[in-house]
């Protein structure tokens, strides 16, 4: 009770000195006063109530967060998202993919970075921009920066291991081991269970095509990267990558090699390692997945 | 005097204003805010302050064609729960804050990169069709175990997903990826309302860096 007593006592004097100072209004009652023949409210200016009243908001405004002010902020750095030039470094090219591939890794990695995820953000920043046309390329480079963010930052306690492909060829490359080593080191890891290697990338021997896997990366990281013209590297690039430009005529029969995988078979007629599903379909009577092909099977490669 | 006084008590007017003026736009009637830590990284969530605030962004417009862009019933799937703003918040602090869940953002990259819900990481649904070669990969990292041909999902991740919003095709196609792998539909949750209803009821939106 002598709460509510003191609450509307305290609320009457709180209107009654706002009746009688009448905040903020000083302007309009000088001005009145000044010049008596505006007291008509027809002919009054609406202006210097507005004005009086935006004086009174702005000591809110500057006590709190603004939220306006954070939308613009949240715009302007929307805008310069958008504006960011993307300038990718030359790419020196080589005759070893392995070697293609580490001097991409080192050329993005500007200072010391021991993170092998690190590296594979890295490397599929090399590859944000693939060559056109080359959907696959693009489907790899989005994968791996899903892979990087999965694996990026400790994601709490359970956080299960990621079988990482791109992170351990990264990190071969960097101490600077042969392909062999990578061949090695890379069937081994699948053997254990340790990383998933797509299906069209296992031999006819059910090894990992470690070859096509490195061929992949540096057509990427080529595709990515601009050779300046004058560089007399321009025309490297192609053939490094393209082992066979010209299109098919009619379908051909191939035989499958030791060592060959479907997605090396793809490459060297179609110089595009994603094209395998193309020579899968038009094989599955023999084939049953695309890691299942055997040395000596004939294969059909139709016509893109 | 009379003039020193009035200034002082309009003043004093204004700095009781503030705070009240703070809490006008809340979540819930308890909640003005949620805070969550998500990877080392205190994520806070809460809505624009300014009631005259509209959206002036792409997500003003009511008649994009379909298709692509139709209108998706409320379940994305069999099994999956559709979820709303309080339930993705709600996993962010009981999921994702523990390491045993991820928000998902199913949209492409260049999407992602405008701005997304805190917390959320991208997993463009492209990158989840059958047709990747290179999809085992991320299932592994999402906590799936394969055994010869066949995955185990029992140590999967709780994963809640969404993209633009209920006119958006891409987390729904993605939800069902999943499913089709074999991914448990319990274990997926979908907010359809998506950055559509995110960015209208003025909740925080996180550019990533």
């Amino acid at each position: 009770m002598i709460r509510i007593i003191l609450f509307s006592t305290a609320f009457v004097a709180v209107t009654a000195a706002l009746i009688v100072f009448q905040p903020g209004a000083a302007h309009i009652r000088d001005r009145m006063a000044g010049e008596p023949d505006m007291v008509t409210r027809a002919a009054t200016t609406p202006d210097p109530l507005p004005r009086a009243l935006a004086r009174s908001v702005e000591a809110p405004q500057a006590t709190g967060p603004d939220p306006a002010g954070d939308v613009t902020a949240v715009l302007s750095a929307l805008v310069r998202e958008a504006q960011k030039p993307t300038a990718p470094a030359p790419l020196p090219q080589s005759a070893s993919p392995a070697l293609a591939i580490a001097a991409a890794v080192k050329a993005s990695q500007g200072a010391a970075a021991g993170d092998p995820v690190v590296a594979t953000a890295l490397l599929s920043q090399l590859g944000k921009a693939p060559a056109a046309g080359a959907e696959g390329d693009a489907l790899m480079a989005m994968t791996q920066d899903v892979l990087a963010n999965l694996t990026g930052g400790a994601r709490g306690v359970g956080a299960p291991q990621s079988g990482d492909l791109q992170t351990l060829v990264v990190q071969a490359l960097r101490q600077g081991q042969s392909d062999a080593y990578l061949d090695a080191l890379l069937n081994e890891a699948r053997d254990s269970g340790r990383i998933a290697v797509p299906e069209s990338l296992i031999t006819s021997d059910g090894k990992v095509d470690t070859t096509t896997l490195l061929a992949t990366l540096v057509q990427r990281s080529v595709g990515a990267t601009k050779v300046p013209a004058d560089s007399g590297l321009a025309g490297a690039a192609p053939d490094v990558t393209r082992p066979r430009a010209r299109p098919l005529a009619r379908a051909e029969v191939y035989t499958v090699q030791p060592g060959d995988s479907l997605a090396a078979i793809s490459y060297r007629f179609y110089g595009d390692t994603m094209q395998y599903t193309v020579i899968y379909d038009a094989n599955r009577d023999k084939i049953t997945t695309p890691d299942k092909i055997r040395a000596g099977q004939q294969l059909t490669i139709p016509v893109l | 005097m009379l003039h020193k006084m009035r200034r002082a008590f309009a003043l004093g007017l204004c700095l009781l204003a503030a705070p009240v003026l703070a809490q006008d736009v809340k979540i819930t009637p308890d909640a003005a805010y949620r805070s969550v830590w998500v990877n080392g990284e205190n994520i806070v969530i809460e809505r624009i302050q300014d009631t005259s605030h509209r959206l002036e962004t792409e997500f003003t417009k009511t008649s994009r064609p379909c298709p692509p862009f139709c209108i998706h019933p409320i379940s994305a799937g069999k099994g999956v729960t559709t979820v709303g703003e309080i339930e993705v918040m709600d996993f962010l602090e009981t999921k994702v804050s523990k390491g045993s869940g991820l928000l998902i953002d199913s949209r492409l990259p260049e999407w992602f990169a405008k701005g997304t819900i805190p917390g959320a990481i991208n997993v463009p649904f492209s990158t989840l069709e059958p047709e990747n070669p290179y999809r085992d990969q991320i299932l592994e990292a999402l906590g799936a175990r394969k055994q010869g041909r066949r995955w185990d999902f029992s140590n999967a991740l709780d994963l809640l997903m969404f993209c633009n919003g209920p006119w958006c095709d891409q987390s729904p196609r993605a939800i069902r990826n999943l499913t089709d792998a074999g991914y448990p539909a319990e274990k997926i949750q979908y907010y359809r309302g998506g950055m559509q209803l995110w960015l209208l009821l003025g909740l925080t939106v996180k550019v990533p860096a």
